[in-house]
């Protein structure tokens, strides 16, 4: 452990050794016994408390759903899609489903209903676990007639709601023991999607293997122990969530506290609460929670604002070279009374991250550990070690993991490459892809780095086609143009800013939409209105920022497809960023 | 059957909603003028969904009613959201 030895002593004595398990069905199934005893999940809405369990009361729950998921004939390498947000039956159901062998097919419960149904379908999943007002509006879409998936269970649904062929996820058990299906490393555990709802959706495989390694990868760092108290706010969907908020802790019999709510004020009650250890956050969360202690700390009276500047410039002297929790508590303890006094750091990643606020928080005595991955490579690539904090970096590779600029420039930045056990598989059902993703075992990760003399990696940019937003999702622009299908322009397409006019740096990233008009077209309100309307039918982070008139006509293949590379490099040379007008 | 004082006591949309764009104004010091409960707030006001959130937090404490969440998902709109406390008044 980085941040304290004597918990390193106690995780390494109790956690299970990964390197003995073939698959997650069986390390958890060991962790449910070895940690029966112990609570494993805490769920909270706003300020009430809804659910405590034990690993024994998690495994009295979920077995009859395992085995009655026996009797509906799922077995083993069938699919089974989890549509929920944060919650306890989220990690029933899917220890369920790993018990009878089955592959896991996480879904975002913030897409649209029909982009559900979409990744539903392309997922194959026999089974849906899906909370009910999700599942109520998957009924009501018009594309609700296709679906194929034979076995729907509902969660939470009100007394005599119509579920529309759905069972009961509450009455969906069977007494007796159902059969422990054994898999094998290379077995898929899971089907995470990381984008493509679009038109073509990207599948990332992933086996029990790349699962385990990384669970691996991400204890030797940052381990958990009983006693621990994760706070799980980040969707259990993305990849993050689904190791540090559910894998990691389980196996060292930590306890995940879930919060069925992100409103700031319930957040931070949580962490005082449940005295938090470790949370994952988007920048946006981390930002909000900068926001509400700037705020409080301007309120302070003069001499008050004078101690707590000069306890923070003696917390920073102290903790230069390394993060020390218990030193920086006892300097400033009413802000750590605000984290819950048990807090040992803030994880982020996923997105970008200002560096002025990972530091505000560092000098607060709060680490903020940030990091560097992508679905198709299992989680986290580089974490920061804390050896000495780091604020302009994604910290070093993790364990096991290679990483590799490629075609460096002068400045020794070039693409990022990834060699690991945690690497995916393939993508699903797209060999295409899959093999211009994966070269001679090397993922290409598409983002642009270099490493510093000590072996941190700084990121600098991308170089594919497509934005991460402060709450940590990943918009590719292929995938929101089909809510302008049919504008009344000759054609347009959608480009990441940072794509066409590329950046040396991560931040200030938006989507943009070129525009070519008919031959006498004039770009007027009516167009511009309808423009803003179709961008108010997105969710909030998938609007565009702007748009950009092009006077030729685009370049296309000979099956028509736009070349969207070409278009870009032509745009990024001959217009400037400044040209793009707001949306 | 309704009493006359529980008439009284009832809102009509149109003052939920003016209620409401007066909460946000002073929430997040604007000027009430400059909220208009058709435009996108999240451009209005450039704010963030978590913003909203915090927002949500005072009109329940103010209509007292509760909602979930995912009743602000896809809402980008004083009277879009005014509809979803109405309902629930």
């Amino acid at each position: 452990m980085l941040i304290s030895n004597h918990k390193s002593t106690i995780s390494d004595s109790l956690m299970l050794d990964l390197q003995k398990y073939s698959c997650l069905g069986a390390a958890l199934r060991d962790a449910l016994e070895r940690f029966a005893g112990e609570t494993c999940l805490i769920e909270a809405d706003r300020d009430r408390e809804k659910v405590r369990l034990t690993y024994s009361d998690f495994k009295e729950i979920s077995m009859p759903l395992a085995r009655a998921l026996e009797d509906a004939e799922f077995d083993a390498g069938d699919r089974a899609a989890i549509l929920m947000s944060n919650q306890s039956k989220w990690l029933t159901s899917a220890y369920a489903v790993f018990y009878c062998g089955g592959v896991l097919v996480p879904l975002d419960f913030k897409l649209t209903a029909a982009e559900q149904l979409q990744l539903l379908e392309h997922s194959k999943a026999k089974v849906l676990v899906v909370e009910y007002y999700l599942w109520r509006a998957i009924t009501e879409a018009p594309e609700f007639h296709n679906i194929k998936t034979k076995l729907v269970l509902v969660t939470e649904a009100p007394i005599g709601a119509e579920l529309a062929g759905g069972f009961r996820w509450e009455n969906f058990k069977r007494k007796g023991a159902p059969d422990f299906v054994m898999r094998q490393r290379e077995d898929v555990a899971c089907i995470v999607y990381s984008s493509g709802t679009g038109g073509r959706p990207k599948g990332c495989v992933l086996t029990h293997e790349n699962y385990l390694e990384q669970c691996r990868a991400l204890t030797a760092w940052y381990p958990f122990w009983p006693g621990v108290r994760y706070l799980s706010i980040l969707p259990t969907n993305h990849a993050i969530d689904f190791m540090v908020g559910f894998i990691g802790p389980f196996v060292c019999g930590a306890c995940v506290v879930h919060l069925r709510t992100l409103r700031p004020e319930f957040v931070r009650d949580a962490f005082v609460r449940y005295r938090i250890t470790y949370v994952s956050l988007v920048p946006m969360i981390v930002k909000n929670l900068e926001r509400g202690l700037r705020a409080k700390f301007d309120e302070l009276p003069g001499w008050k604002r004078t101690i707590l500047n000069r306890m923070i410039g003696i917390n920073k002297m102290l903790t230069r070279r390394r993060a020390r929790p218990k030193l920086s508590r006892a300097l400033l303890p009413q802000v750590h009374r605000a984290f819950g006094g048990e807090l040992l750091a803030l994880i982020t990643g996923g997105a970008f991250m200002e560096p002025s606020t990972m530091q505000f928080f560092y000098e607060l005595g709060v680490p903020v550990v940030n990091g560097y991955g992508l679905t198709e490579a299992g989680t986290a690539l580089t974490l920061n070690d804390l050896k000495p904090f780091r604020s302009d970096t994604v910290g070093r590779p993790l364990p096991g993991i290679e990483l590799r600029v490629l075609s460096p420039n002068e400045e020794g930045i070039g693409e990022i490459a990834a060699r690991s056990k945690t690497v995916m598989s393939h993508y699903l059902d797209d060999p295409e892809l899959t093999l211009e993703t994966i070269v001679d075992g090397w993922l290409l990760t598409g983002d642009l780095g270099r490493f510093d003399g000590g072996g941190h990696l700084q990121l600098f940019g991308r170089k594919k086609n497509m934005i991460v937003t402060e709450g940590g999702k990943n918009i590719y622009p292929e995938d929101i143009e089909t809510v302008f299908d049919g504008l009344p322009v000759k054609e347009f397409c959608v480009f990441a800013a940072n794509f066409v006019w590329p950046q040396k740096e991560l931040g200030r990233e938006m989507l943009v939409m070129v525009l070519r008009l008919e031959q006498g077209q004039r770009f007027g309100s009516s167009l511009l209105q309808e423009i803003v309307a179709r961008n108010r039918r997105l969710p909030d982070f998938k609007r565009l920022g702007g748009y950009l008139i092009w006077e030729k006509d685009f370049p296309r293949t000979a099956s028509m497809k736009i070349k969207r590379q070409m278009l870009a490099e032509e745009m990024g040379k001959t217009v400037a960023r400044g040209a793009v007008v707001g949306l | 059957m309704l009493r006359s004082d529980d008439i009284a006591l009832m809102k009509t949309a149109e003052q939920t909603l003016d209620e409401i764009l007066s909460l946000a104004a002073a929430h997040f010091r604007v000027p009430r003028e400059k909220l208009n409960p058709d435009e996108d707030f999240f451009k209005t006001l450039a704010i963030d969904s978590l913003q909203t959130l915090d927002l949500l937090t005072k009109l329940e404490n103010h209509f007292r009613v509760e909602l979930p969440d995912y009743e602000l998902q896809g809402v980008s709109d004083f009277r879009t959201l005014a509809g979803k406390i109405q309902a629930r008044l």
